[in-house]
């Protein structure tokens, strides 16, 4: 919303403003004040009347102007391609008047010069060059109806120099959207009176006919009928305030409509009479099937819930707060107006702007609400701006079908001083409450407050305290803080928390990567999701964000290839974030997943030499180590995960089986076509799986050494570390306190096929002696006799 | 007697002459397995001291055994000693020459890589910190959440243009189009999640990824909130200010200051936009802060009453403060970070560069 600091300054009596103390007192009233722009800041030029003009006879698009100031007819120079017929008015900047041309917008003097070699007193002016706008199309015109007079300076003429504050207006201050409201707030600031123009009766005429046929939709309904009307431009100074405030002039009787509405913040609509079968409107809900074509051309499937205007014959004219029909626009023929101003219900006119996707300064007023109780004073002030035009009103009626009464609140004064903390007497409340126009009755500590039917955002008595508070400024609330009291720790969230500083010890940096990823990203991990196993966004930014991660692993693949992209060939990036799959309905809740998960990509830390590829092993590590620190231990147990290597992964699993998370080589197919080239290792575990870890207690520390003893066999492939280890624990061998695995060795020239050659390393130890050599030889022995009878060790 | 003196003086003449063979020897031999081997030549049990000690003890009578045997451990002790000094003398050799090592200690150090956590982390971390010293504990929702948490119980009803405020992502329904389900807008239904699950006094920050359908250069369509909320009999708007002030002290430094300005939330009232003095010139006036001093960081209010009805609380026993902002906001004041894009392009270059704040 762009508010005119003229306007307001008309508003408020006359007074002049200035634009950064009245942005201040708004935005300590709570309303933003976006930006403050200044506006025709120019002086020296005149309004001048076009007497002649021929072409300048050394330049084709150079115009001779014989322009006449109110005394004398002088020749001006002009480059528009647009220069008027004569009789026309245009701006002259006179020698000496100072315009916006200089660098940001300062002011330059003007001097004769000389065009093409004919000497031109100043300038004839375009809307760029007195700081009106952007265009530099054409020179301003002004039309020989218009009352502006030869020798008229155009400054205060067209009221100039302006302020423009755009604001911010929150969706609870309908009030705001017209200058009326913002006024109010601002002499509420500055300590002032302020006096609205008075509603008071309605026009009783018999005529128009006005039928209200659903008084929820519309509570009353102000209809005038103008004639004798001439449709043309609006006067320059009309068009230049509506330019000013962003709404394109259109024609007077437009214009006029739309400078009452950002007057009052009440929308108007013109309907040509002669259009129309009659001075008859009624005010219905939409029947099925039918159709209107608005304005913007488009023709409208209309439903039920759709309000609607039509005319005597019951046939749709308007969406009622949304958008005219085209049919009964008015044109540049138009004599007869019947002139709309009508409160409508919020609800209704939101819901057809919704499903219509169209949004107009109207409806958007609408839907916020407008006060029914200023229509018949915009109906009038509209009336006697069209009678500028040669409207006279010929009829005019106000059905109300539904009065809307001020409502009646109370206010506690302690409770204002209870919530804000603010030490404030019910006096003192109260003159804040009139100072914005309500009404206030003090019954010792309660105020009896009528609130005026243009604030209906005040409701209930929160409302008014919040009122008070932001009248005396927040600023004068002393600062305390509230006492003291404890609650338990959220657990899982400190696991995530934890899971991050390991990963950070162990040399990888955090991503945090988008939610929602391509569901062709999720298709190409071939993840356990067909289509009715992802949660989707019905209404995406973009196609490649339409689906909510089943995994973390999409995103840090592309993170990794972007990165690789950019040169960095060492990757090791982890995240921490939710996955979410759908249950049964797609109304309930997905399971969303605490997961994290990392990708590794490059080669080991080599010093002053290359350092060797990094494999499946430094994950595993990595792995290890991160289990270790989050006090769970993972068995790698085999899987076959399609978006990892078949031959290189694993699923963790806890002590119970269940498999927590996977890890491997990320498959080269789905690598590529996340459109990572290189190799690269993955891991993903889902942190809301794992159980409460246990607290551990210490383990005593040996007191007596421990003897080592190494094996080394063939063995067949198939039998992994983790089955022999388990195989060795099976046996119970006495003393034997670890085996530890040291060396796997495949190579086809020095191993027979189908086995490899392994060496392992074991300890033995007693808790309560040091053991003799003859006590480690027996045990060995019998590890080594089992070996063979049990798995097939051939010790070499 | 004589037998008894030649064959006692025989002796020594031998390990007189061995000896002194065993000086030559030892103050020849250069390091440490020389001098243990040229010690068990004659010092060991086959050494040639104790060769010759046992064969005159074999040699000698009975009564003379004695004697022969302490002259041979005399001998034995002093070469033990010889043995003993000449290892100090090699190990003090190789001490020095240990010194006399040189290398060069401006090559690079071998890597021990240190991973960083992401500044969104590091910044919620701190916050979390500081809120924590106040009594406040993590509370966490999820991010795809209802319509009733998301608006309906914080006062947003369906058809309000309050709705517009927050460009919304919906989940598709069985049919594809938009069901009851939401990206969440904001942490704020955590704070209806936990009310429903407690009972006052509360006082929680959630914090957490939300989504808005905004994406332009100073929006991201994912981002992180930070949301607070203290519900307990007698809180007051001062008490806001009071833990607002706090945090951005403790986190911005001591000479920030706060600034509240009236706005509309529907789930606050009084509502406030929260300002921060602008981290950049302190309050100054510069290009970041548009001149004015302020940059806006989030929002807060007083609980509304009808928040309190959605999850049974009593609002005229009851009163509660609730705040929320944006971390990635905070991250990219702590850092001077330009564009909030940046922080989602998970570009190692950036990331290895964040570290988190050590507190004086």
């Amino acid at each position: 919303m762009r508010v005119s600091l003229k306007w307001l300054g008309d508003l408020l009596g006359g007074a002049r403003l200035d634009g950064a103390r009245v942005a201040e007192i708004l935005t300590a009233a709570g309303i933003e004040v976006e930006s403050v722009t200044k506006r025709g800041a120019f002086s020296g030029v005149v309004v001048a009347e076009v007497r002649g003009k021929k072409p300048h006879p050394d330049a084709q698009k150079l115009t001779l102007v014989d322009v006449f100031d109110g005394s004398t007819v002088t020749q001006v120079v002009c480059g528009a391609p647009n220069v008027p017929e004569v009789g026309w008015k245009v701006l002259w900047a006179r020698p000496g008047a100072k315009v916006p041309m200089g660098e940001g917008g300062a002011l330059v003097e003007l001097a004769p010069k000389l065009v093409r070699g004919i000497e031109s007193p100043g300038m004839l002016c375009a809307e760029d060059e007195l700081g009106l706008g952007e265009s530099h199309a054409g020179i301003l015109c002004i039309a020989p109806s218009d009352a502006l007079a030869p020798g008229t300076d155009a400054a205060s003429a067209l009221g100039f120099p302006d302020e423009i504050l755009e604001l911010g207006v929150t969706p609870n201050r309908p009030d705001c959207l017209g200058h009326v409201g913002v006024a109010r707030e601002v002499a509420a600031g500055k300590g002032v009176a302020f006096h609205a123009p008075v509603d008071g009766q309605g026009d009783a005429g018999t005529a128009p006919t006005i039928r209200i046929e659903d008084p929820e939709g519309c509570s009353r309904y102000h209809a005038t009928v103008l004639e004798g009307l001439t449709v043309g431009p609006s006067p320059l100074a009309d068009q230049l305030r509506l330019a000013a405030l962003g709404v394109r002039p259109i024609s007077n009787v437009v214009d006029v409509t739309n400078l009452a509405m950002l007057e009052h913040g009440q929308p108007l609509h013109a309907f040509d009479l002669d259009t129309l079968p009659g001075a008859t409107i009624i005010v219905r809900r939409a029947r099925a099937g039918e159709t209107l074509e608005t304005l913007d051309g488009v023709v409208r499937d209309l439903v039920p819930t759709d309000l609607l205007i039509c005319d005597g014959n019951d046939r749709v004219i308007a969406l009622a707060g949304v958008m005219g029909g085209k049919a009964t626009e008015v044109t540049a023929s138009t004599k007869r107006v019947l002139l709309e101003v009508a409160s409508f219900a919020p609800s209704a006119i939101r819901a057809t702007a919704k499903r219509l996707g169209l949004s107009s300064e109207a409806s958007h007023r609408f839907e916020r609400g407008v006060d029914p109780n200023t229509v018949a004073v915009v109906a009038r002030s509209a009336a006697h701006r069209l009678a500028a035009f040669g409207a006279r009103v010929t009829a005019a009626r106000d059905e109300v079908a539904r009065p809307i009464a001020p409502v009646q609140l109370e206010l506690r004064a302690q409770r204002t001083r209870l919530i804000t903390g603010l030490v404030l007497d019910a006096q003192r409340q109260a003159q804040h409450l009139s100072s914005i126009g309500l009404g206030v009755k003090l019954d010792g500590d309660t105020l009896h407050v009528t609130v005026p039917t243009f604030r209906p955002d005040l409701t209930r008595e929160i409302d008014l305290v919040e009122e008070v508070l932001r009248l005396e400024g927040y600023d004068r609330v002393p600062l305390t803080i509230p006492g003291l009291r404890a609650a338990p720790p959220e657990l899982k969230h400190r696991l995530a928390d934890r899971a991050r500083d390991l990963l950070n010890a162990l040399g990888f940096d955090e991503a945090i990567t988008y939610a929602f990823v391509s569901p062709r990203d999720l298709a190409a991990l071939a993840l356990s999701a067909p289509r009715d196993r992802i949660v989707r966004i019905a209404n995406p930014l973009r196609e490649e964000q339409s689906a909510m991660r089943t995994s973390l692993v999409t995103g840090l693949v592309r993170a990794a290839a972007r990165n690789v992209a950019h040169g960095v060939s060492d990757v090791r990036l982890f995240e921490v974030g939710h996955t979410f799959v759908p249950l049964a309905s797609a109304n309930e809740l997905p399971l969303e997943q605490r997961h994290v998960a990392a990708i590794w990509l490059g080669t080991r830390d080599g010093w002053l030499k290359p350092g060797e590829p990094v494999d499946y092993f430094d994950l595993r590590g990595v792995v290890d180590e991160l289990a270790r620190g989050l006090q769970h231990t993972f068995e790698v147990v085999a899987s076959s995960q399609p978006w990892l290597h078949p031959g290189v992964q694993g699923a963790l699993a806890l002590d119970d089986g269940t498999v927590v998370g996977w890890l491997g080589e990320l498959h080269p197919r789905v690598a590529a076509a996340l459109g990572l080239e290189t190799r690269a290792l993955v891991f993903e575990l889902s942190l809301s799986a794992l159980p409460s870890a246990k607290v551990p207690l210490v383990r005593d520390v040996p007191r007596f050494p421990a003897v080592s003893r190494d094996a080394s066999f063939l063995i067949e492939t198939e039998r992994s570390s983790a089955e022999i280890a388990r195989a060795i624990s099976a046996l119970s061998i006495p003393l034997l306190v670890e085996a530890a695995p040291r060396e796997d060795y495949r190579d086809p020239t020095h191993v027979p096929v189908g086995h490899k050659s392994m060496l392992w390393s074991f300890t033995y130890r007693a808790t309560d002696r040091t053991l003799t050599d003859a006590e480690v030889k027996n045990a060995h022995e019998q590890l080594v006799i089992a070996l063979r009878a049990q798995l097939g060790a051939r010790l070499r | 007697m004589t037998g008894n003196a030649a064959s006692s003086e025989q002796l020594r003449s031998a390990l007189d002459a061995l000896v002194a063979e065993f000086r030559t020897r030892m103050s020849a031999a250069s390091d440490e397995q020389v001098v243990r081997k040229v010690y068990a030549d004659f010092g060991g049990p086959q050494g040639s001291i104790r060769v010759a000690q046992k064969n005159a003890l074999k040699a000698a009578p009975g009564p003379e055994k004695r004697a022969i045997g302490e002259l041979g451990n005399a001998y034995l002790k002093d070469i033990d000693a010889l043995f003993e000094e000449r290892l100090r003398g090699i190990a003090a050799e190789a001490g020095e020459r240990d010194l006399a090592r040189r290398i060069d200690v401006t090559l690079p150090g071998r890597q021990h890589r240190r991973g960083h956590l992401h500044p969104v982390t590091i910044v919620r971390r701190e916050l979390e910190e500081i809120f924590a010293q106040l009594g406040f504990v993590v509370a966490e929702g999820p991010e795809v959440e209802t319509d009733f948490h998301n608006f309906e119980a914080l006062a947003v009803p369906k058809h309000h243009p309050a709705r517009d405020m927050q460009d919304t992502f919906y989940v598709a329904g069985d049919d594809g189009k938009p069901g009851d389900l939401v990206l969440r807008t904001h942490t704020s239904p955590v704070q209806i999640r936990t009310m429903l699950a407690n009972k006052p006094p509360v006082r929680i920050v959630a914090p957490g990824a939300v989504f808005r359908k905004d994406d332009d250069p100073t929006h991201s369509p994912m981002f992180h909130q930070i949301e607070g909320l203290c519900v307990d009999e007698g809180v007051s708007f001062g008490d806001l200010k009071g833990v607002l002030l706090h945090f951005v002290r403790r986190l911005l430094g001591d000479d920030m200051g706060i600034r509240l300005r009236p706005s509309f939330f529907p789930f606050t009232e009084p509502s406030a936009e929260l300002d921060i003095s602008c981290v950049f010139c302190r309050g100054k006036g510069c290009r970041t802060c548009k001149h004015t001093g302020w940059v806006e960081i989030g929002g807060a209010g007083m609980v509304d009453p009808e928040v309190f009805r959605h999850v049974g609380y009593d609002s005229e026993k009851y009163t509660g403060f609730a705040f929320g902002f944006g971390l990635e906001r905070m991250a990219m004041l702590r850092f001077g970070i330009d564009d909030i894009k940046e922080l989602y392009l998970s570009d190692q270059r950036l990331l290895s560069q964040f570290e988190s704040k050590v507190w004086p």
